[in-house]
C-alpha cells in the first residue's frame, strides 16, 4: 500500500489570500473529493500536510481547524473517501519551526506515524514550497494549476522544471492511477 | 469457508501466543521498552494474519491528533478483541485497565501480566476506582499511556452502557489529556463470534481533550458525544447511521 501526501488549500479546497478562517470558507474544489476516494480505492494511504499559520497569527483557533477537517472527513465519508492523517503547521512564518513548508518536518512526521518511507511518495501541491519539501526527502513532487498553481508556474518556472503539472487534483490522480497499472 | 478461514486465523494466533510467552522470560529484566516491543510483535502478527486469513483489513483516521509531548488516557468504545490488538501498532506504548480475570487465562493472561496492566475487580466499586487513579497516575508518569473502555465490556454495535467514571476521573486528577477513539470492529469481528466478516474496519482518533477546568463528568460527556457522533459516520449498518446518538432504533 502506497502513501500519498496532498497539500490542502488550493489542492483539495478553494484557496484564499486572506486565509481560510472558518468552516464556511472551507469549500472543496470540483472533483477533488472524488479523486481522494479513487486513491483510497486504489489502496493509497491518503494524508494531508498543510501550513496553517493563521493559527499562529491568531486569525482562527485549533477548534476551528478541527471543525474544518471534520467537515472534510464527513464529506469524504459520504463518497467512501478517507484521510488517514492531516498534519498541520500552526506556527508563524518567523517562528523558525521545523514543520512549516518548505521544510519537510510534516512529511517526516507523517512517515513516522504511518510507518512507511517517503522515497518516491507522490506529493501534490500548488506552491513551490510544497514541492521543495518533497524534494528534500526524495519524494515525488507533482504540481497542480489550481489554487496558487498558475502563479507558482509563472513565478518559479526554473525551479519547477521537470516537475509534472496537471490541471487539478482529479487530473493528477487520473495520471497517477493509470501510471500505476 | 468462513469457518476454515477462522480456524486458520485462530491456530496461527494461538501458536504465536505460546511462542511469544515461552520466550518472554528473556525480557523480564530488560527495560520496559524492549519487553513492550517484543510482546507487541504478537499483535502485529495477529492483525497481519487476520488480513491474510479472514480478509479483514482496517483503515485509520486522525493520526494527527496523537499528542507528541505527553502521555494520555485513551478512551474508546469496546466491541471486539480487535481494538485492543490493533491499538498496539497505532498508539504509543500503553497498558490497559482490565478485569483481573483476564490475567488468569493460560499464556494470554501471563503475557498480559508482563505489560503493567491495571487489573481491577469489576465489582470492586470505590476500591477499583481508587486503584485506577493511583496506578494510572503511576503509569502515566512512567511514560505509559492507558487504554480504558469506559463502557466496561464488549458490546454489540448499536448498544450502549453508561460510561464509568474511572478514566475521566484519572484525567481530572492527573491533568493528562484524554484521547478519544471510535471504531466499528464489532460489525466485522463480533464478540463471541467464531467467524469474521471480510471487509474494512474504520478506526478514528479524535482531537485530544484537555481536562483543565473540566470535571470528570464533563470529560465523560465530551468523550461520549464524540464517540456517538463519529460512530454514526463510520458504521456500515444503515439503521445505526440514521439513529439518534448511535442508539438502536
Amino acid at each position: 500500500m502506497g502513501l500519498i501526501i496532498l497539500d490542502r488549500d488550493g489542492v483539495i479546497n478553494q484557496d484564499s489570500d486572506n486565509f481560510i478562517r472558518s468552516v464556511e470558507e472551507f469549500i472543496p474544489l470540483p472533483g477533488s473529493l472524488e479523486a481522494i476516494a479513487r486513491l483510497n480505492q486504489a489502496g493509497y494511504i491518503v494524508t494531508v500536510a498543510t501550513n496553517q499559520s493563521g493559527i499562529g497569527r491568531g486569525l482562527f483557533d485549533l477548534n476551528t481547524l478541527n471543525a474544518m477537517h471534520d467537515k472534510l472527513r464527513k464529506l469524504l465519508a459520504a463518497i467512501g473517501g478517507q484521510v488517514e492523517m492531516i498534519a498541520f503547521c500552526p506556527h508563524n512564518p518567523d517562528a523558525g519551526c521545523d514543520c512549516r513548508k518548505p521544510k519537510p518536518g510534516m512529511y517526516l512526521e507523517i512517515a513516522r506515524r504511518v510507518g512507511v518511507s517517503l522515497q518516491d511518495v507522490p506529493v501534490i501541491g500548488d506552491s513551490l514550497r510544497d514541492l521543495q519539501a518533497a524534494q528534500a526527502v526524495a519524494a515525488r513532487p507533482i504540481l497542480v494549476r489550481t489554487g496558487k498553481g498558475e502563479r507558482s508556474l509563472a513565478k518559479s518556472a526554473n525551479e519547477l522544471q521537470g516537475i509534472p503539472v496537471y490541471a487539478d487534483l482529479a487530473a493528477a490522480v487520473d495520471a497517477l492511477l493509470s501510471g500505476d497499472k | 469457508m468462513a469457518h476454515l478461514r477462522a480456524i486458520a486465523f485462530y491456530i496461527g494466533i494461538y501458536s504465536m501466543i505460546v511462542i511469544i510467552v515461552l520466550f518472554s522470560p528473556l525480557f523480564i529484566f530488560t527495560p520496559h521498552r524492549w519487553r513492550y516491543f517484543y510482546m507487541t510483535r504478537w499483535g502485529r502478527f495477529a492483525i497481519w494474519w487476520l488480513r491474510i486469513t479472514c480478509r479483514l483489513d482496517f483503515r485509520v483516521e486522525g493520526r494527527e491528533h496523537i499528542p507528541r509531548d505527553t502521555t494520555c488516557i485513551i478512551m474508546a468504545n469496546h466491541q471486539s478483541a480487535w481494538e485492543t490488538i490493533v491499538m498496539q501498532q497505532l498508539l504509543p506504548r500503553h497498558t490497559w485497565v482490565l478485569k483481573r480475570e483476564l490475567l488468569w487465562l493460560p499464556f494470554f493472561g501471563w503475557g498480559l501480566a508482563l505489560m503493567f496492566p491495571i487489573a481491577i475487580d469489576r465489582k470492586g466499586g470505590k476500591k477499583a476506582l481508587k486503584q485506577v487513579i493511583q496506578q494510572g497516575i503511576d503509569r502515566l508518569k512512567r511514560g505509559l499511556w492507558i487504554v480504558i473502555f469506559p463502557e466496561g465490556t464488549r458490546l454489540p454495535p448499536g448498544s450502549k452502557h453508561r460510561y464509568a467514571i474511572g478514566g475521566a476521573m484519572l484525567a481530572e486528577k492527573s491533568g493528562h489529556p484524554v484521547l478519544p477513539v471510535c471504531h466499528n470492529a464489532g460489525e466485522f469481528w463480533p464478540k463471541d463470534n467464531f467467524t469474521k466478516r471480510p471487509g474494512t474496519i474504520t478506526l478514528v482518533i479524535g482531537p485530544a481533550i484537555n481536562p483543565a477546568g473540566l470535571r470528570a463528568k464533563e470529560i465523560n460527556e465530551q468523550v461520549e458525544q464524540w464517540i456517538n457522533t463519529t460512530y454514526r459516520r463510520i458504521t456500515s449498518i444503515e439503521a445505526l447511521r440514521q439513529s439518534d446518538q448511535g442508539k438502536p432504533v
